[in-house]
């Protein structure tokens, strides 16, 4: 167990009193955001935060010491490792009895994790996205953190849990979890899938953000008018292909509707729901109309991003991370913008006010880590106010936040108008690849990519969905 | 007694290899087996769930696991065939050492095999990319416009072309094999059939050719062994998409036990199918070895 010394000298008290003057009379200055949904952060609407490293709140967090080892799935080279390497120095100079080191999974980061599960030698803390987390929560590999988001956050000014936006806090709860539902991982970075389009091409022939699937259609046309490819797609990814199913299945038929379907449950079909062969002839009509980059289907990732990003495409359907993997390669004067896929206008199913596609991040204590004190302090170093708004805002990196109040750039603007405004927000493919993983594998994944590659229609498509379906459960 | 002290000698210089063999090979072999009666993530030890022999069941009706093992019959045929015809081709005009250039060529084709697989897989994707590939680009400046096709997304050409690849960073080594078997030839041989009045074409087919059988048989098994567990290029390259169409066994059973693209990790099927694979493995290259075993050996 580590000991939690806690040093206060007068000079640091007058700091933090200092700061926590100038935070309140910052916040009494700025106006309350007039659209604020009920569940969502006021995330673009928030006065800007310091963001420089939070030197003055320093005095406020407890000192740990010990080994931590941090595992992180990131591989060395990407984008967030310099921003972690950063932060893990001012970490340790902040606890200077702290032996901070890192392991880097990258690719191979689920392999090594597990080999040091089974070996009773887990790393002190480790990240990873939500999804595998919430398995290994089930699975008692993961400490509860409740009580630790029930405590001060870094800064002492509340309640951590307080600090995570309203979006990501609604997630956050691992259901099941082996010590039962709770918080099992803490958020730190956070991912929409969406379009982004090239403001600059956006601008020249006046086109506006679509709100309607119809005005998207109308961009991609005009688009293509003026010689560009409308869409860049990496066609060979299956996960990528079938994202422009699901977000118009989200408005057509609703996300609840899928699960329904897709668990067979009584009274729901492919073939009986029309918004599904609909959502199909939509995604038809972009290879028809020939939207996507011409040979999208063997593009291999991230070829297509290299397209948008040397201006040879107008949109690109990704997440958020899109900016840190293409920055190297975008010209001088390109900036680039996103929006929520537009609804499908007469649609039966979820509302403009949903993110069809949304995770995070997340950091965790393995089970038998040797050091919690240490792992969580660090985790609400990396949750700071002061640290996420360096996150969105780092040259190079800007990841949207996992804690309210965080203003994000420009390049950001629509990702917080999702934020902002989304009072629904759904987990990828709304969770069918964990709630039915063999369905989605032996069912749906070889009879999609010949369809989204032309070579069947959505009636073929619908029909030997069907059919495989009822092959898969009996009925 | 000499004889016994000798005997605990080499035993006792086999030691360590053996237990290194026995830790690293055996033991998890083993496990695989044991892990394949279990519905497990991998993760955790307490989590296993005994179903019997319901993996192995599964691995029979699997209809993504057969189109992966026939990928794995088609690099083993088709991949087989265009090697080792390019192989003994190049072994046998590189050999007559009359080639201006020689050692040139011989690198050159080595090389590829001296590239690791992953660098090798990003090469060729990015020759492949459907607009600004060396290859589709090429066609159209050649006006083949109808033939610059996405070639990794079709059923019909996906596969095939990641066996090329396969093929192109192999051929070095199976060229190399071959080359030294052939040099390796007494000189006398195909003196004897040139005063014979044999043509080039006829000695190559009557008298290299069988005298290399040796060589061919060890060349030929290393090819099938490695065809039918091929995991390296297919995976880095495609990982198996689109629609699992270029799966090898290798990558489709790796898929389950850490999928790239997803979080279902189910490490007791996926033994049950490695397990399948191992037994398949060992029973081609048993019937192969019989079937291609001769009675006298070559001494030159």
């Amino acid at each position: 167990m580590t000991r939690i010394r806690r040093r206060f000298s007068r000079r640091q008290f007058l700091g933090t009193a200092g700061v926590l003057g100038a935070g309140a009379t910052l916040a009494a200055c700025t106006p309350a955001s007039p659209t604020v949904a009920p569940t969502q952060p006021p995330a673009a609407t928030q006065a800007p935060v310091a963001t420089q490293p939070p030197a003055a709140t320093e005095a406020t967090m407890p000192q740990v010491s010990g080994n931590l080892e941090m595992m992180h799935f990131i591989g060395e080279g990407a984008a967030y490792y310099n921003f972690m390497l950063t932060l893990g120095d001012e970490f340790k100079a902040a606890n200077p009895d702290l032996n901070l080191s890192w392991v880097w999974g990258g690719s191979d980061y689920a392999n090594q994790f597990r080999a040091r599960m089974l070996a009773n030698d887990p790393p002190t803390a480790s990240a990873f996205e939500e999804n595998n987390m919430r398995l290994w929560a089930a699975e008692g590999l993961l400490v509860k953190l409740d009580d630790f988001l029930e405590g001060s956050n870094y800064d002492g000014t509340g309640r951590w849990l307080d600090d995570f936006a309203e979006s990501v806090r609604s997630r956050m709860i691992m259901d099941p979890g082996a010590d039962g539902p709770g918080y099992y991982g803490i958020p730190y970075e956070t991912f929409i899938n969406s379009i982004w389009y090239n403001t600059k091409l956006y601008n020249e022939l006046g086109l506006q953000e679509p709100s309607t699937w119809a005005e998207f259609l109308s961009n991609c046309e005009a688009l293509k008018a003026a010689g560009y490819w409308p869409i860049a797609h990496d066609g060979n990814i299956s996960g990528y292909n079938r994202r422009w199913w699901f977000h118009l299945i989200g408005s057509l038929v609703g996300g609840a509707k899928y699960r329904a379907t897709l668990l067979n449950e009584p009274g729901t079909s492919w073939t009986g729901e029309p918004g599904f062969l609909r959502a199909a002839e939509l995604v038809h009509e972009l290879y028809e109309k020939e939207y996507f980059q011409p040979g999208y289907q063997g593009y291999q990732w991230p070829a297509a991003q290299i397209d948008f990003a040397t201006e040879r495409a107008g949109q690109i359907m990704m997440s958020s991370g899109l900016y840190s993997e293409i920055v190297d390669a975008i010209p001088e004067g390109f900036s680039m913008s996103t929006f929520n896929t537009p609804i499908v206008e007469g649609g039966a199913g979820d509302g403009p006010n949903t993110i069809w596609e949304f995770k995070f991040n997340a950091f965790f204590v393995p089970t038998g880590s040797d050091n919690v004190e240490a792992a969580v302090e660090w985790f609400k170093y990396n949750t700071s106010r002061a640290v996420q708004q360096r996150q969105a805002s780092e040259e190079g990196l800007q990841r949207p936040p996992s804690v309210a109040g965080v203003e994000m750039t420009p390049l950001h603007a629509g990702t917080a108008r999702m934020l902002d405004t989304a009072t629904l927000a759904w987990p990828r493919e709304y969770g069918g690849p964990q709630l039915a993983p063999d369905w989605a594998k032996q069912v749906l994944e070889p009879l999609y990519d010949p369809f989204f590659y032309g070579q069947t229609t959505p009636e073929e498509f619908i029909n030997e969905l069907q059919a495989k379906h009822d092959e898969f459960y009996g009925n | 007694m000499n004889r016994w002290i000798s005997k605990r000698f080499i035993a006792l210089y086999l030691a360590p290899a053996l237990l290194v063999y026995l830790a690293f090979f055996v033991y998890p072999a083993i496990d695989a087996l044991r892990i394949s009666f279990y519905e497990w993530s991998g993760f955790s030890l307490g989590n296993a769930e005994f179903v019997g022999l319901e993996n192995f069941a599964t691995v029979l009706r699997d209809k993504q696991l057969q189109q992966a093992a026939g990928n794995n019959v088609f690099l083993l045929i088709a991949g087989g065939l265009l090697t080792f015809a390019l192989a003994l081709f190049f072994a046998a005009a590189l050999s007559q050492g009359r080639l201006r250039g020689g050692e040139y060529f011989k690198a050159t084709i080595f090389a590829p095999y001296t590239i690791s697989a992953v660098a090798v897989a990003l090469l060729w994707s990015f020759i492949y990319n459907p607009q600004w590939g060396l290859l589709n680009t090429t066609l159209r400046l050649v006006g083949l416009d109808a033939l610059a096709q996405p070639i990794l997304a079709f059923e019909s050409t996906a596969f095939p072309a990641v066996s090329f690849v396969v093929v192109w960073h192999s051929l070095g080594f199976y060229m190399i094999l071959l080359f030294a078997g052939i040099q390796a030839i007494p000189s006398d041989y195909m003196d004897a059939a040139r005063i014979d009045g044999a043509s080039e074409v006829q000695s190559f087919f009557h008298v290299t050719l069988p005298l290399l059988r040796d060589v061919l048989i060890i060349a030929v098994l290393h090819w099938i062994i490695g065809a039918i567990k091929h995991f390296g290029i297919a995976y880095a390259m495609t990982r198996g998409r689109p629609a699992g169409i270029t799966h090898t066994i290798s990558t489709y059973l790796y898929e389950w036990a850490l999928p790239y693209y997803g979080s279902t990790y189910r490490l007791g099927y996926a033994s049950a199918i490695a397990v399948s694979l191992f037994l398949v493995v060992v029973t081609i290259s048993i019937v192969y070895l019989r079937l291609a075993a001769r009675r006298e050996s070559i001494q030159y």
